[in-house]
């Protein structure tokens, strides 16, 4: 079966220059990415600050293009796509959605400008339905995002997001910036969304909790690499990579008395430009030998999951 | 959720123009002075540039002196001050609007591409601005005005080429703020055209800020009207100008000093009018933000 959506060795790198005169360095944001997602269900992208995400989510949407690498989605290679095309198949939700929206558009042409700009006819109609589908009231068409809550602002942009009917939805940190109480609500929407319409997802994330019970299946980031895939059980009950095992240890659990937990990463912070042969998480490994800072990690099959570990048992 | 059908009520502009007022009372000002302007030739009484030589340097009204057909008295060469008042709103307001447009349109473009795509574009435009603010107007303007020759279209084209800098300064640092905005990216994704993002999307946000720059510009150039004038750059007589008006009384400020008080006067008015309304309207329109 062709996969909805599939990156195949996907590198972005970007050219900085730290001071006037210093060499201009080499920063890679997404190093050899490959992933695919079924039709219909979801992948969990996660991964700290930095790790090449967002890079990848742009790249996904078309709006950034990678140095080599294709990305297909329902068996198309969106390269050469025209965009009018592109748009139909897949559509991000960002992650602030009083950022997302433009504060002085009504909420009917936001929602209404995909199908808009593409001639779409019926254009009231259809945000009416839309507006519907994401339990948002039709009277607040009319109104300004700057009226709405923060919850029902990502309604709308959930609504903008769905109006053309895309197959992929991309969902990037969607629900970090809001209440906790309106987390959930997002997130079922969500859910119940995927399943009415059939929608694959990528939902990238920090918050694992979320990613949990939303992902079938989860990629690990460390530094633009993908460092462990695995089915989304499988990953939470047992973690190859000391990286996500750090990641899952660092998770707040909802106890008063646990206190916090203890991070195993030392010091030092993900230096992109550290230059070495081996894994890249190896500086701040707990369980780092000399062979890790030389060796290149492959990806492996490791129990139920693809690890970039050599010494993960 | 609940079908009951709920207006949303929000409050005209109107409705919130009647409480502010200093928005209801620069904008019935303004309002009153370009009644004037236009109504020029009805109300006026006389022929601003007829002159009657044998009735030079009537007072106004309040003085014993003062004749009833001649309402603000007569000028140096006998002609009706009144009615050169009323003419002279013409320029202000024409000139004032003409150079608006002309700067407002450089000005804005310039600003948000500078501020939009950042990088060497920015630079340039940068470079550009710097310029523009290290070029004296009034001396630029008297270059023009020798090489051009002094008239309305003159004026309003030098000074529409040498006012842009603030309104692309102001465009350029809020487009820098709005172009990080994820519903730009949001819109990219969509596929909009850059065209559509900058002016449809990225403009409508500055409107606030825009109207600010507007009625400040609007005075200055009504006063830079004015000024040049004054010096013989600007409006060349007999055309009445209040800027005119005020350089050709200068002689005869000691006895005769409403000449300059009254079209000085009327300058202040207009110049407090503009900017009172443009400031009422910047709280006004918009929509609520949090």
């Amino acid at each position: 079966m062709i996969p909805m959506i599939r990156l195949t060795d996907i590198r972005k790198t970007y050219r900085l220059r730290r001071g006037m005169f210093a060499p201009t360095e080499e920063l890679v944001a997404v190093n050899d990415l490959s992933l695919e997602v079924a039709k219909g269900k979801t992948l969990g992208l996660v991964g700290e600050s930095g790790c090449g995400k967002s890079t990848a989510v742009s790249i996904m949407l078309g709006l950034l293009k990678p140095d080599r690498g294709e990305i297909e989605i329902a068996g198309q290679k969106i390269g050469t796509m025209p965009v009018a095309d592109r748009v139909r198949l897949i559509q991000p939700v960002f992650q602030n959605p009083n950022a997302s929206l433009n504060p002085v558009k009504r909420i009917q042409t936001l929602v209404g400008q995909p199908l808009q700009l593409y001639g779409g006819t019926n254009v009231d109609a259809e945000v009416k339905r839309m507006l519907d589908l994401v339990g948002l009231p039709a009277r607040l068409a009319d109104a300004y995002p700057g009226e709405l809550s923060g919850g029902q602002r990502q309604r709308v942009a959930i609504a903008r997001a769905l109006i053309l009917g895309p197959r992929v939805l991309i969902c990037d940190e969607p629900t970090s910036a809001l209440d906790v109480s309106v987390q959930a609500q997002i997130i079922n929407l969500l859910l119940s969304l995927k399943k009415e319409l059939g929608l694959t997802m990528v939902f990238v994330s920090h918050n694992l909790a979320v990613v949990e019970h939303l992902a079938d299946h989860v990629a690990v980031m460390y530094l633009g690499q993908k460092i462990e895939e695995a089915a989304t059980d499988a990953l939470f009950a047992d973690a190859c990579h000391p990286y996500t095992r750090v990641l899952l240890a660092a998770t707040l659990l909802p106890d008063p008395q646990a206190g916090l937990p203890e991070q195993k990463l030392g010091a030092a912070a993900a230096d992109p430009f550290a230059a070495h042969r081996g894994c890249l998480f190896a500086p701040r490994c707990p369980a780092m030998r000399q062979s890790c800072v030389e060796d290149p990690q492959e990806l492996r099959t490791l129990r139920e999951s693809l690890v970039r570990c050599e010494r993960a048992v | 959720m609940s079908d009951v059908n709920i207006e949303t009520v929000r409050p005209s502009v109107w409705r919130k123009m009647r409480g502010n007022t200093g928005a209801l009372i620069g904008g019935t000002l303004l309002a009153v002075i370009i009644l004037i302007a236009l109504l020029a030739p009805l109300i006026a009484p006389h022929d601003p540039i007829a002159q009657d030589l044998t009735r030079r340097l009537l007072p106004p009204f309040w003085h014993d002196r003062s004749v009833p057909e001649h309402l603000l008295g007569t000028d140096h060469l006998g002609r009706d001050y009144l009615s050169r008042m009323i003419y002279g709103a013409r320029v202000s307001l024409g000139v004032g609007l003409g150079v608006i447009l002309v700067s407002g349109t450089i000005g804005i473009t310039l600003g948000l591409i500078a501020g939009y795509f950042g990088g060497w574009i920015d630079l340039v435009i940068s470079f550009a601005i710097t310029t523009r603010l290290s070029l004296p107007i009034v001396l630029v303007a008297l270059a023009a005005v020798a090489l051009g020759g002094a008239s309305l279209t003159t004026l309003i084209t030098v000074l529409g080429l040498l006012l842009w800098d603030r309104f692309a300064v102001v465009t350029r640092a809020a487009a820098q703020s709005l172009r990080h905005q994820e519903f730009i990216e949001g819109l990219r994704a969509i596929g909009a055209s850059r065209t559509r993002i900058l002016f449809l999307e990225i403009l409508p946000n500055m409107r606030a800020t825009i109207l600010v720059v507007v009625s400040l510009e609007v005075a200055n150039v009504i006063l830079l009207e004015a000024a040049l004038s004054f010096l013989g750059l600007g409006v060349r007589p007999p055309t009445p100008s209040w800027g005119l008006m005020i350089s050709e009384g200068r002689d005869n400020i000691l006895f005769d000093p409403w000449l300059i008080a009254l079209p000085g006067s009327a300058l202040c008015l207009l110049v407090l009018a503009v900017n009172l309304f443009g400031d009422g309207m910047r709280d006004i329109t918009g929509p609520a933000r949090k």
